[in-house]
């Protein structure tokens, strides 16, 4: 397996078109991508591009990869849709590693896409995402995301006292995030008061500690270490990329995640760093309790301490190890097949210097961490990604 | 593999209040995990209790009843089960 770097990355705004075609969309994110590369379209030698539910949403159940790049000329060669619930993009971005890692290509793209508003409501949206969990047992009898979350939520706090004032402050803390980042749909600091009493979604669980259902794409195209220094002088390594699937045991406790702590463990192995080695984390917030929930999961803090770390400042932009410094889904948006590929964007800008704003000092080594699917009570797919200058 | 009639009574493990749902459903609605002697976890919605009154509690012995989930786009009743607070 050869050194792989990520050379280009390129998003659109995260927020609500329902009108805006998705080939435009996802133009947008990959020619952002291959400007940044210094690229031409022509290099691409093979893409993944991940999405989950457009095929609800819009219909168009097949072939949306080819669809969207045609618009920027990348035809002809292998392009696969990739499908993981809310690690689509991440698992699009772990294939196009892959295939640049096994040499067979030395330079390969990743798109993730979505659009959520189109359906026309949120109960249909709703439907579409409730997808994700296991349909014959649970969706179709009324389990929705959000619901599943909520009792992670209440479990956590049985087990380990969380508070629902620990829950506000992920919601807090990254919707003063995302007001330092251009592309968030969410623009608004909010303060705990608000988040608790915003509009209940599932029993704790209220509209602000909710990631808003969006729209968005973002892109990235990775390179082999040898060939990415006539397109860069600034390569950020892949140091590890992890994809993994749960043991589905019934009777397991669902305010921890099996499969996350398994995921991370290879993933630091792999990368040849542990939890401290982190100067910052992107981690796939979908809801405020799985902010706390995965820095648990993923090491980063003890099990049962992720609501006092978000409690005691140390997951802020300047705190202990800054945890989703580009405002995470809660702020961003969850455009769900995009999601994994932006916060591949938000660490390359970090290790960059480029963050602006948002930037954590001195960043060297991120990781980026999306879960998806809901099957007995764990996740469908986890992916963790490390990334290095 | 085994083919076993499962027990119609468990202990709740985990449930919410839905106040946000897909189409076909009348939120607000309790649901939850109901967890069955013989080692398997159902998810179900809960009847019998007032989704917003706070009448459920993790432990909670819980018993099956079959009933209409929602009607499908036909206006057919859709039978399945549910778990609401064992009554005796």
């Amino acid at each position: 397996m050869r050194e792989v770097v990520v050379i280009g990355v390129g998003m659109t705004k995260f927020g609500r078109f329902p009108e805006l075609s998705p080939r435009l969309m996802g133009r947008e994110a990959v020619w952002k991508a291959i400007v940044d590369a210094g690229v031409s379209p022509k290099d691409v030698e093979v893409a993944y591009c991940g999405n989950a539910v457009m095929g609800s949403i819009t219909g168009q159940t097949c072939c949306l990869g080819q669809i969207v790049l045609k618009e920027v000329g990348i035809k002809g060669i292998p392009i696969t849709n990739i499908e993981n619930a809310c690690a689509s993009g991440s698992s699009a971005f772990r294939e196009a590693w892959i295939a640049v890692a096994s040499g067979i290509y030395d330079l390969a793209l990743a798109l993730g896409i979505e659009n959520l508003t189109a359906s026309g409501s949120v109960e249909k949206t709703t439907e579409a995402l409730a997808g994700a969990s296991d349909m014959e047992i649970e969706g179709r009898l009324g389990l929705t995301m959000p619901s599943i979350w909520a009792m992670r939520a209440k479990r956590h706090m049985t087990r380990y006292g969380t508070t629902l004032k620990q829950l506000a402050m992920v919601a807090v803390k990254n919707l003063k995030n995302g007001c330092l980042n251009p592309n968030s749909q969410r623009q608004k600091r909010v303060t705990v008061e608000e988040v608790l009493s915003s509009r209940m979604i599932a029993e704790p669980l209220t509209l602000l500690q909710c990631s808003p259902i969006s729209d968005g794409a973002a892109a990235a195209i990775l390179c082999s270490k040898q060939k990415a220094a006539r397109y860069t002088a600034k390569p950020v390594s892949v140091a590890a990329s992890v994809l993994a699937t749960g043991t589905y045991e019934h009777k397991r406790e669902i305010s921890t995640s099996e499969i996350e702590q398994r995921a991370s463990s290879q993933a630091f192995e792999a990368a040849g760093v542990g939890p401290g080695d982190l100067d910052l984390a992107e981690v796939h917030d979908c809801f405020s309790i799985a902010e706390i929930m995965r820095i648990e999961n993923l090491g980063l803090c003890k099990p049962g301490e992720g609501g006092k770390w978000v409690e005691e400042g140390f997951t802020e932009i300047g705190g202990k190890l800054p945890v989703n410094p580009s405002g995470g889904l809660l702020s961003k948006g969850h455009p769900v097949g995009a999601t994994g590929v932006a916060q591949i964007a938000e660490l390359v800008w970090h290790l960059r210097g480029v963050a602006g704003e948002r930037q954590v000092k001195g960043a060297k080594v991120g990781l980026a961490h999306c879960s998806g699917g809901n099957i007995a009570g764990d996740t469908g797919a986890t992916t963790v990604n490390i990334l290095k200058v | 593999m085994v083919q076993l009639a499962l027990s119609r009574r468990g202990v709740l493990y985990a449930f919410t209040t839905i106040f946000v749902a897909s189409p076909g459903f009348e939120p607000p609605y309790a649901a939850g995990f109901i967890d069955l002697p013989e080692g398997i976890r159902v998810f179900s919605t809960i009847t019998g209790i007032d989704p917003q009154a706070a009448g459920l509690r993790e432990g909670m012995e819980m018993e099956l009843v079959t009933y209409k989930i929602k009607e499908d786009a036909e206006g057919n009743d859709i039978i399945g089960y549910k778990f609401r607070p064992a009554t005796s």
